[in-house]
């Protein structure tokens, strides 16, 4: 009794202390988890991530092995989601081939904001000219569409997976760029700074230290929902013919083969297209909780 | 406001320039030599050095980039096609009038009936139009556009035989493309339509305006639709853009003799003229219709009119001081800046995150 007092009153009387053991990202989390919407979206994703990285245990088949006397074959209960032109069992290859859509949905879009930051920071850090130079760049290719950007870019460097994953990273990294230079504007005149710089931090140290953390919230925010354009992005590339092609069991790029046979085997289609809504749609799902938990004053 | 607007008319015409050189730059990197393309494989070296030399392809990178700007800005020509012989730009100008077609209905059955639905929705803020419309609209905009434009093909095109797949003989050509290209806009502008009403819900110029015994109709669309139109006009903006800009896989997908298949076609012919002078075309069009967005704020509030009229007066003051958007918070009367945004606070950056918002949306 006496002891749970003394507890009580401690934590009245130092009310600083107990702050900074909750720090933000732990609000953050703590709002995150009463969102009902954003954990749906968090469980569907990880269920998906599970489904693609446990794909040797959950399916009986290869993704590579054929059976030349199933082609093309519909849904059955041998193979779930049917066959494609080679027969080779479509379900195994979807559950394979989330590792690379998933992969390549994370690293173009880390890439992108990765970029995005490094390049935004300076502009807004430094100013002047260098920002004036950064800024008109981003301008004018900002007036590209985003996918005309990536086009140029796959044609330049050419199909392939890792290429895929260039392009689509440099396409989408002016926006980055910008929002990165308006957060870092934006806590640029703030006192801590003031503080840094008097105590002679370097340049490096107090973008690194001090500014870069406090600009955090919505590259975190952006990067996640990124993840789903850019798998979606990358399938509307591979319908043109760049981007990731055939025999790799992408999402984008079976949903681009199935299309030629989708008057006699629709299965093709639909259930490629079926992996990226529901990515799609999860990610999105979470990133609204996200952007939420991040900055409740957005949810009145 | 004029100066305001020539301004930004040079301003325009300065990016449509560096974007052209941005496109030319890269698009200079594409390998193969295009002269080994367009011959034959049995061509002889001489042969091959002369149609380089008839491409101009033997001039230096910058007499190159120099010829093509020239040629694309003065003389209005963007080069010859390689595997068709006849002018780009001829070709684009027969396709643009219908991809610009498709655009339009597109956004316009997006604005009917995207708006409608986000306002009626933070109007019952809570209630059952709210929230099934925050659920199905988390559901449409996650929908990948192509992947529904093959759905719904395969359902009344193939199955059920209702509409064509392909074409533009009849107006039942458009119906498919325009509905699949038009979801996921309206799910979006629904979302944005709700966010900014609900953002001037509660002002006191709306409490006013009931107390004094006005219809909820005319509160509605007289008192809380203009003061929520900043953001509608700029998604509406991004989403035209989109929908002109990005039209390349829908057109492909529906064989829409737009300028998208035109463009689709010449990738895989490897006809680098045409992949060029499209995407040169839509950048220009793309900068334009910022610019038309931005020009819009002025038409929708009176208070960034007179910030643009300022603007032209004074001169010498920091760019950032000037810029319309940068004093919006200030005199806003309490109501929130721009909920919907992230916490900028840079003007101009704002803008252009809003406009390009649409760059952000799956094609």
């Amino acid at each position: 009794m006496v002891s749970n007092k003394a507890g009580s009153a401690a934590a009245t009387i130092s009310p600083v202390k107990r702050r900074k053991k909750e720090g933000m990202w732990k609000q953050v989390f703590k709002r995150l988890m009463k969102d009902r919407a954003a954990m749906i979206g968090l469980i569907g994703v990880a269920v998906i991530i599970l489904i693609s990285i446990c794909a040797p245990i959950l399916t009986s088949y290869s993704p590579e092995e054929m059976d030349l006397t199933r082609l093309n074959s519909g849904p059955s209960w041998e193979h779930p989601m049917g066959t494609d032109a080679l027969g080779r069992d479509y379900m195994s290859r979807l559950f394979y081939g989330g590792r690379y859509s998933l992969v390549l949905g994370i690293s173009s879009s880390f890439l992108s904001v990765l970029i995005g930051i490094i390049i935004g920071s300076i502009a807004g850090y430094f100013g002047n000219w260098v920002d004036n130079i950064i800024m008109r760049l981003c301008d004018i290719i900002q007036a590209i569409p985003g996918v005309m950007i990536s086009i140029i870019i796959s044609l330049a460097l050419g199909t392939g997976y890792w290429v895929t994953i260039a392009a689509l990273a440099i396409g989408g990294c002016s926006h980055g760029i910008r929002m990165t230079r308006a957060q870092v504007l934006s806590v640029r005149k703030s006192e801590y700074l003031d503080a840094a710089r008097t105590v002679n931090c370097g340049s490096i140290r107090i973008m690194f230290k001090h500014i870069l953390p406090n600009t955090m919230s919505p590259m975190l925010l952006d990067f996640t929902m990124r993840i789903a354009n850019m798998i979606q992005f990358s399938a509307g590339l591979s319908v043109i013919g760049l981007g990731v092609q055939a025999p790799t069991p992408e999402w984008g790029a079976m949903l681009s083969a199935g299309r030629n046979v989708i008057r006699t085997y629709p299965h093709l289609v639909m259930f490629p297209g079926l992996f990226i809504f529901a990515i799609s749609f999860f990610i999105n799902l979470f990133g609204d909780g996200l952007r939420d938990a991040l900055d409740p004053k957005l949810k009145k | 406001m004029g100066r305001y607007v020539l301004r930004r008319l040079i301003l325009t015409a300065i990016v449509m320039l560096g974007a052209a050189v941005v496109i030319f730059t890269v698009m200079y990197f594409v390998p193969g030599d295009p002269a080994e393309i367009l011959l034959s494989q049995e061509a002889t070296p001489a042969d091959v050095a002369a149609k380089r030399a008839e491409l101009g392809l033997d001039q230096p990178f910058l007499v190159q980039l120099g010829q093509f700007m020239y040629n694309a800005f003065i003389r209005f020509d963007l080069g010859t096609s390689w595997v068709r012989g006849t002018s780009v730009m001829g070709g684009m100008l027969e396709r643009l009038p219908r991809t610009f077609l498709l655009g339009v209905l597109t956004v316009l059955v997006t604005v009917v009936v995207g708006v409608p639905m986000g306002v009626n929705a933070a109007i019952h803020r809570g209630g059952w139009q709210d929230r099934s419309l925050m659920v199905s609209s988390m559901f449409f905009i996650s929908l990948p556009e192509f992947w529904l434009a093959l759905m719904l093909i395969i359902v009344f095109a193939l199955k059920l035989g209702w509409l064509p797949s392909f074409g533009i003989e009849s107006w039942k050509c458009y119906i498919l493309p325009v509905v699949s290209g038009a979801v996921a806009g309206i799910a979006n502008l629904a979302r944005q339509s709700r966010a900014s009403v609900l953002e001037v819900v509660r002002a006191d110029y709306i409490t006013t305006a009931r107390s004094k015994g006005m219809k909820e109709k005319l509160v509605i669309y007289k008192h809380m639709l203009p003061n929520a139109l900043i953001p509608i006009i700029t998604v509406t903006g991004s989403l035209f853009a989109r929908c002109v800009g990005g039209t390349i896989v829908m057109e492909k997908i529906f064989s829409f003799p737009g300028i998208g298949l035109y463009m689709s076609d010449a990738i895989t012919m490897r006809d680098y003229p045409i992949v060029r002078g499209c995407v040169v075309v839509l950048a220009a069009f793309t900068a334009l219709l910022m610019l038309l967005v931005d020009l819009a704020y002025g038409f929708a509030d009176p208070q960034i009119r007179a910030q643009y009229a300022e603007s032209g007066k004074r001169k010498g003051q920091h760019r950032k001081d000037r810029h319309p958007r940068s004093r919006r918070g200030e005199w806003n009367h309490g109501r929130p800046v721009d909920l919907t945004e992230e916490t900028e606070q840079d003007p101009e950056s704002k803008q252009h995150s809003h406009a390009s918002q649409g760059e952000e949306e799956p094609w």
